[in-house]
């Protein structure tokens, strides 16, 4: 309990926070905006800026490890649609595997804006909360001001650049995988399944990754997760026994690119 | 025997693929540890009973949130009660930082009203490696039989606030339904935590 209590917020310079660590900042926390248009919905980003050799994680933190979460935390009426998350990197333990991010990263947030404030500048407060890991993990959070009447036009320009570099480092639609013809089987094991992939659409060797999602009712073995030359196998114990599931959802990378993809499974 | 060979062959990829090395319905590996206290404890010596092992690490927040709000002391009092086994594990390396003297454990447990049966220490991290566990903490439950039942989380709450949020406690969920001699509905959930400091 020390040690969290050690872990003070500091309120630094308008809507950045330091979660602090042995009397250094850890993990710096700040809203970015690049839109002064705010209809129903728009984007806004939270960049967490990490100490090195630290992470923090990504949806599916992998064995161990929290992803980052946002919320609004007011009465205003703007809500949190979706939390985008970057493309991750994968990070290894002793026969563990967790995913996310080092150095710094931006999480793009789609806000839906309430029906009488459609087309105004928002005002609301942003609750976050990250778990940050090195050789211990810390967890972290910080509720930061959103006020776009108090953003320049040059924040504002300096926000879009950053925005766009981390847009284009979310998965793309991965249409080129032609997933309608991948060969991907469920076989049964003791516990649940093996899945094996032959990606159709892609050159062999092309796929460095696979980072996985969760799957409802199954525990995925991780650290055992195999590229092949045309694909990957995993395999996964059932947590339900009524558990059973139609396809594969997860991110694939190319070179430095992540692919969205969703692979329908036969079993 | 080709025919044996040959079997062996085809039962291969089954055999090789489970995502976890002990599978819920596998007889428990046995092991022998040396607690807090310096006193050995053997699985073995304890057939016949059912065991929980919790792996630990008071260096985690997300154990210390659930000794903190006395959520996992809570289930310990009541299920050692009822004549269950609780051991703790501890598979930090002696040479990471939350790496602790027996003493400094004994005060951690005491402070947290541990009522666990033993704490264990595993600083070589062998029997964490062949349980596999991957977090802090991490559940096994070990039936009268010796077999594995339960591999997994406390519970749903996968969060630092220490079970505050939880909708179920799939610990105490096995434990009520071995002791009303039923078979454990919810055997192997993801377990949620920090990483074992092997």
């Amino acid at each position: 309990m020390k040690k969290i209590l050690t872990i003070l917020l500091t309120l630094m310079a308008g809507t950045s926070v330091a979660q602090m660590h042995e009397g250094k900042p850890l993990v710096n926390a700040s809203i970015v905006c690049g839109t002064r248009s705010f209809a129903k919905t728009f984007i806004i980003g939270v960049k967490l800026r990490v100490a090195d050799g630290w992470h923090t994680y990504w949806k599916n933190p992998g064995d161990s490890g929290l992803p980052f979460e946002a919320e609004v935390d007011d009465s205003s009426g703007y809500v949190v649609k979706e939390v985008q998350f970057p493309t991750p990197k994968r990070f290894i333990g002793d026969g563990s595997v967790s995913y996310g991010y080092d150095d710094s990263v931006v999480f793009l947030l789609r806000i839906k804006s309430p029906e009488n404030a459609i087309g105004k500048l928002p005002k609301f407060k942003l609750k976050t909360s990250w778990l940050v890991c090195k050789h211990i993990c810390l967890p972290g959070s910080a509720t930061l001001d959103f006020d776009a009447s108090q953003i320049s036009t040059d924040q504002t320009a300096e926000g879009k650049k950053l925005i766009d570099r981390w847009t284009a480092r979310m998965p793309q639609p991965g249409a080129g995988f032609n997933l309608e013809n991948t060969n991907a089987v469920a076989i049964p094991t003791k516990n649940g399944f093996v899945v094996k992939v032959e990606f159709a659409g892609v050159a062999p060797g092309t796929v460095t990754e696979f980072y996985p999602e969760d799957v409802p009712g199954f525990v995925l073995n991780l650290s055992g997760l195999k590229l092949t030359d045309t694909g990957f196998e995993l395999s996964m114990d059932k947590s339900d026994k009524d558990a059973a599931f139609t396809a594969i959802r997860g991110v694939a990378k190319i070179e430095t690119q992540g692919y969205a993809i969703t692979i329908p499974v036969k079993q | 025997m080709k025919n044996l060979f040959i079997a062996f062959l085809l039962l291969l990829p089954f055999m090789s693929v489970s995502a976890n090395p002990v599978s819920v319905g596998d007889a428990a590996p046995d092991f022998s540890l040396k607690d807090i206290t310096g006193k050995t404890v053997r699985l073995s010596d304890l057939k016949g009973k059912t065991v929980v092992l919790e792996w630990t690490n008071p260096g985690c927040p997300f154990v210390v949130g659930h000794y903190a709000n006395g959520n996992i002391p809570a289930v310990q009092a009541k299920y050692t009660a009822k004549g269950v086994v609780w051991l703790t594990i501890n598979s930090t390396n002696a040479e990471h930082k939350d790496a602790k003297s027996p003493e400094e454990f004994q005060k951690v447990f005491a402070e947290w009203k541990s009522s666990a049966t033993a704490n264990l220490l595993d600083g070589d991290g062998s029997v964490g490696q062949t349980y596999a566990a991957k977090t802090t903490p991490h559940m096994y439950i070990i039936g009268a039989d010796g077999k594995l039942v339960y591999n997994g989380a406390v519970d749903d709450d996968r969060s630092v606030n220490g079970g505050a949020n939880a909708k179920i406690n799939y610990v105490s969920a096995a434990l009520d339904e071995l002791l009303s001699s039923k078979s454990v509905a919810t055997s192997t959930t993801k377990p949620y935590g920090c990483s074992v400091k092997y």
